[in-house]
Parts: structure tokens; C-alpha cells; sequence
């Protein structure tokens, strides 16, 4: 065997090592006769990858991937200006912020760089219990439960596992820091939140399309017929083909159906409720309410911000929790019940978002042992300086209250 | 009716409409997945790197209007996110970013030609040698699994290996001038 054949998949792989690197320019120096039977190899080689690469590319399944990741961009452009204004405060903090922000209590455990916002990862347990810990890339599972990894963004598709014939479930669980997309069989996608739970049939085979959920999942459900129905904590949404988002946290006490399009029905406790276009139900203990969202949309977690209504800052730092994996802690008494509205991006450090709320209320985070330490701070905060500059940017966290 | 040309589609891609992108997808995915094949020597990267060259496309049209020759510029952002993987991967080779101008007009053609020159140079082959060649270059299989298939040692299905390269040297390894010849005028 001659040696320099070796050389040649390695050489078109880069993956020649130092030495081998050394060996192989040395015996390519030592004549034109060696350099032409290299190149010629090396030829022969890439012109059968080149017939293989075309034979075995899959058009299809590679303009799908492509368009899984564009569906998300083009939601996000219908929002534009929501996510110009973002862009201005994550700007504005990144020249700001610096000096602001420098950390200052070194007897911390944590420390503010750690905390990043969270990226696409989760768990899948097989029926059998086996666990697959899922990154980013795409998974897909086909009609004989086999399991195919594709490059690009983190999901995982049943779309060719709808042949299946038995019954059996998975489930994806979503950490803390984490998110994941789903295809499942009937080509519904499932958009799911950090700290959730989610358990779907690998092919729909009954009359009811039926799916559980604890925590907050997205869904925008294919239309063919068959009901579609999630099971979440006391709760069912029954729908038919549509787009909705449902919030069912084990730490929240409530379940929040926000419709987008179409009409759901929701059933709890016995009572039943059927939501319309841009409306939103509530599900507690003592019943269900339904109000009006105004102009219907995907919720903001989809477009990769943080989108607070009215929402008390005790209910966002339990949003905060989930996805930088931190806990927070509450020294004075009331501040949990501060209510603010905005819209913050969800790739910012979570040091730059708690920076807007502290500067937008006398509210100071501070770090204490392995906790965030929420309390009253009637000086400090006010001497900062306050970002606000174009009308747009003030509008991106407003400060309900006058504490 | 879908439209190939590319005006249209680039009409389509800068009024936010996906068949645009699609149109330009089916017109130069295999080519510019051959392309980054010859940089990356690598199925799945090349794959990864073409995908998303499509989907910055798509979001640089969504934040400003795109001017100019969209082939010219999915082949350049191949080239050079293809670079950017290599970089990352081994400190030493750039060599093979060298004479890659003929696969910018790689087409059904092209690999109709080279798919019938393979077969032949393939059956000139002994047995053992097609098959272990077949495997590792066009399955893109592992050696060990190549072995354990065959039921030989990794040792075994190496000197296959070679001796199929020495001999393909010969037959496939021309430069066909066909090829290059008229054809890289047209060159964007």
C-alpha cells in the first residue's frame, strides 16, 4: 500500500495532522511526478463526491428546513417595530450599560456574566423511558421509529413518522434556560418554553388528536378534521385547526389560553367557555374568564422577547427564573405586585433587562449567596440615568405605578 | 406556474414573498451544495452550510432590498462561510480554495458527464475495490463500518482503498476539457 493514497480523503477533509501535514508536503516537494499523482487522485476522488452529493441531496427536505427557520423570521417582521425598539435598548445598554452594570458585590456565588439568556435544548423520553438529550439540529423521526439528525435550527420532526401504527408516546421535556420546536405527524408545530413538559402520540391514530402539556407551549395546529386536544393541568383546549398559546406553570395558579386565530374551546372544572380571535381565557380554581388581547398575535416568547401586560413583577421574575436559570428573592413586602408593560428581547443578558426595570422603579437587584435579592431602593436607582430617547424606546418598558 | 427567472424571483424574495427564495432555492441548491462540498469534503456541513446561506438571504431581504445577482452572491457566501467552517475546523489547509471556478457552472449536465464517467471507472475496478470504494466515497461510510459489513479487517479495506484511488488516478482523475472549456466565460 502506498503511503500518499492515505493522504488524499484526509487532505480534501482538512483533517491532516501536523505531522502528517509535514510528511505529506515533503513527498509532494520531491517531485512533479508525485504532485501529478496527487492531484490527479485527489481529482478522481471529489469528482465521485461531487456524483454522490447530487444523487443523495434531498431538495425537499432541505427547502423544509429552510422554511421552519423563515417562518420564524417572517413572524418576527410582521412585529417590526416592536423588535427596532429592542434593538434600540440593547443598543443603548451596550454603551450605557457598561459602566452601569460592571458587577459589585464580589461575595457572591453567582456571578451577572453567567446568566445567559437560555437556547435550544431539551429531553426526549422515549415510551420505553429511555432518555436522548437533544441540542441544536434538527431530529427526525421516521415511520419505523428511527431517529435521522439534521443540521440547522433545534427542533424535531414526526412529519415522517405519521405511518406509524402504534400508540406510543414521547415526551419533551424543556429545562429551565431552555426552548424547542416541534413538527408533530399531522404537520402541527409546536412551539415550546423553557421549564415544560410535553407528551404526544408519535403518529395520531384515534379519532381526537390528543396532547398534554405543564408549563407554556405554542401551537399553530394543521387543520384536517379530527379535534385537537391539550390536556393541561385540570384544563382542555379543543380545537380545530388554529393558533393559540397556552400558559400552565406548576408556580402560576392560573392556566392562560391566548387565542390568535380560529375559535378553541376551553372546559375546566366543569365549566366550558369557547374563545374567539384574540381573546383569552383564564382558568383558576373559582372558574374561567375570558377577555379581550386586542389585535391578535403570537405571544412575544415566539419572537424572541419578553412581551409584559400589565404583567406584576412578581409573575416576570418567575418568567426571568425560567428562562436564565436563576432564582430570585423577594426582601420587601409589595413589589412582587408592581405591575409593569414592555417589550424586552429575550437574547439580552438578564443583567441588562433587570437594568431597565431598575431604572424604571425604585426597585434594586442585587446578588446574595446563589440568589437574585429583589428590594426597595428609593436612592440609588433614581440617580441613575434614565434611558429614554426616542419615542419608540420609551415606549419599550413603561413603569405602570408611581411608587 | 413557478418562474425561473431569477428577476422575477428576486421581484418575489425583496417583496417578502418566501416563493421567491424557494424559486432561487430549487434553481441552485445541488449546485451550491457541490460547491461547498469541494471546500468541506462533508455531507451534513456542506448541507448546514448551504441552508443557512438561504435563510441569511432571506433575512437580509427582509431588512433591506437585495441588488444585484443573487447566484453571485449565494455562491460567494457559500465560499466564504465554507472558509469560515474550515478555519474553525484545522489551522493549516486552505489549499483546496483553489480552482473551484468550473462547479460555478456545475449543472445536471455536468454530473450526467461525471456520473457516466464513474460508472465506467468504477467497472474497471476489481470487485473487492468497487465495492470498499463505493462505500467509503460515495456511502460516505466509516472504515470500521465498512470492515465489519464486509467481514475484513480496517487494514484490509485501506489497501482496497488505495489501490481503487491509484487506479481511478488514471481513469477519472483527467481534466476534462470539455468542461471547462466556454463554459467558465460564463462566469458571473
Amino acid at each position: 500500500m502506498e503511503k500518499w493514497t492515505g493522504w488524499v480523503i484526509p487532505f480534501c477533509k482538512h483533517e491532516l495532522s501536523r505531522e502528517e501535514r509535514a510528511e505529506w508536503v515533503a513527498w509532494m516537494e520531491e517531485s512533479a511526478g508525485n504532485r501529478r499523482l496527487f492531484a490527479g487522485a485527489t481529482r478522481a476522488y471529489r469528482k465521485a463526491r461531487r456524483v454522490a452529493t447530487w444523487d443523495r441531496a434531498d431538495e425537499q427536505a432541505a427547502w423544509e428546513r429552510v422554511a421552519w427557520e423563515i417562518a420564524r423570521s417572517s413572524r418576527r417582521r410582521s412585529r417590526g417595530w416592536r423588535f427596532v425598539a429592542a434593538a434600540c435598548v440593547a443598543a443603548l445598554l451596550g454603551v450605557a450599560g457598561y459602566w452601569l452594570t460592571r458587577p459589585s458585590r464580589p461575595s457572591s456565588l453567582l456571578s451577572w456574566e453567567e446568566m445567559l439568556p437560555g437556547a435550544g435544548r431539551a429531553v426526549l423520553r422515549l415510551e420505553d423511558g429511555r432518555e436522548m438529550a437533544l441540542g441544536s439540529g434538527v431530529v427526525v423521526v421516521d415511520a419505523t421509529l428511527g431517529f435521522r439528525g439534521l443540521p440547522d435550527t433545534a427542533g424535531l420532526s414526526y412529519r415522517d413518522a405519521s405511518a406509524f401504527p402504534g400508540n406510543s408516546c414521547h415526551t419533551l421535556m424543556i429545562p429551565r434556560g431552555g426552548e424547542y420546536f416541534l413538527v408533530l405527524s399531522d404537520g402541527s408545530r409546536v412551539w415550546l418554553n423553557a421549564d415544560s413538559e410535553f407528551r404526544y402520540p408519535v403518529s395520531f391514530n384515534g379519532e381526537r388528536r390528543e396532547v398534554s402539556l405543564s408549563g407554556e407551549a405554542y401551537f399553530d395546529v394543521s387543520g384536517e378534521g379530527r379535534p385537537f386536544v391539550v390536556e393541561v393541568r385540570g384544563t382542555r383546549v379543543e380545537v380545530l385547526g388554529t393558533r393559540f398559546n397556552v400558559a400552565a406553570y406548576r408556580d402560576e395558579a392560573r392556566v392562560v389560553t391566548t387565542l390568535e386565530a380560529g375559535v378553541v374551546r376551553v372546559s375546566s372544572g366543569g365549566e366550558e367557555r369557547v374563545l374567539g380571535a384574540g381573546t383569552r381565557a383564564v382558568s383558576t380554581a373559582s372558574g374561567i374568564a375570558v377577555s379581550a388581547v386586542g389585535a391578535s398575535s403570537a405571544p412575544g416568547w415566539i419572537h424572541r422577547v419578553f412581551d409584559f401586560v400589565e404583567m406584576p413583577l412578581g409573575e416576570i421574575t418567575r418568567q426571568l427564573q425560567r428562562w436564565y436559570d436563576v432564582e430570585f428573592a423577594y426582601r420587601d413586602a409589595g413589589l412582587e405586585d408592581i405591575p409593569f408593560t414592555g417589550t424586552v428581547g429575550r437574547d439580552l443578558p438578564l443583567q441588562d433587562v433587570l437594568r431597565v426595570i431598575e431604572q424604571l422603579a425604585d426597585i434594586r437587584f442585587s446578588l446574595r449567596g446563589d440568589k437574585i435579592e429583589v428590594s426597595s431602593d428609593k436612592k440609588g436607582a433614581s440617580a441613575l440615568p434614565l434611558i429614554v430617547g426616542r419615542e419608540e424606546t420609551a415606549r419599550v418598558l413603561i413603569n405602570n405605578t408611581n411608587l | 406556474m413557478e418562474t425561473r427567472d431569477e428577476n422575477i424571483l428576486v421581484r418575489q424574495l425583496n417583496d417578502g414573498d418566501e416563493n421567491g427564495l424557494r424559486g432561487l432555492f430549487l434553481l441552485y441548491y445541488k449546485p451550491l451544495l457541490v460547491y461547498a462540498m469541494h471546500f468541506l469534503d462533508s455531507f451534513d456541513e456542506a448541507e448546514d452550510v448551504v441552508q443557512e446561506v438561504f435563510c441569511r438571504f432571506w433575512e437580509r431581504s427582509c431588512r433591506e432590498s437585495f441588488e444585484g445577482s443573487p447566484r453571485a452572491y449565494l455562491f460567494s457566501s457559500v465560499k466564504n462561510n465554507s472558509a469560515r467552517r474550515v478555519k474553525e475546523r484545522s489551522r493549516y489547509s486552505v489549499d483546496s480554495f483553489e480552482n473551484a471556478e468550473e462547479l460555478l457552472v456545475y449543472t445536471e449536465e455536468h454530473v450526467e458527464q461525471e456520473r457516466e464517467e464513474l460508472s465506467r471507472a468504477l467497472e474497471r475496478l476489481p470487485e473487492q475495490g468497487r465495492v470498499v470504494f463505493s462505500l467509503v466515497v460515495l456511502e460516505d461510510m466509516k472504515y470500521k463500518e465498512v470492515a465489519d459489513q464486509l467481514g475484513i479487517s480496517i487494514n484490509t479495506v485501506k489497501t482496497h482503498l488505495s489501490r481503487a484511488m491509484k487506479q481511478l488516478r488514471g481513469s477519472l482523475g483527467i481534466i476534462l476539457l470539455m468542461i471547462l472549456e466556454g463554459r467558465s466565460s460564463s462566469v458571473s
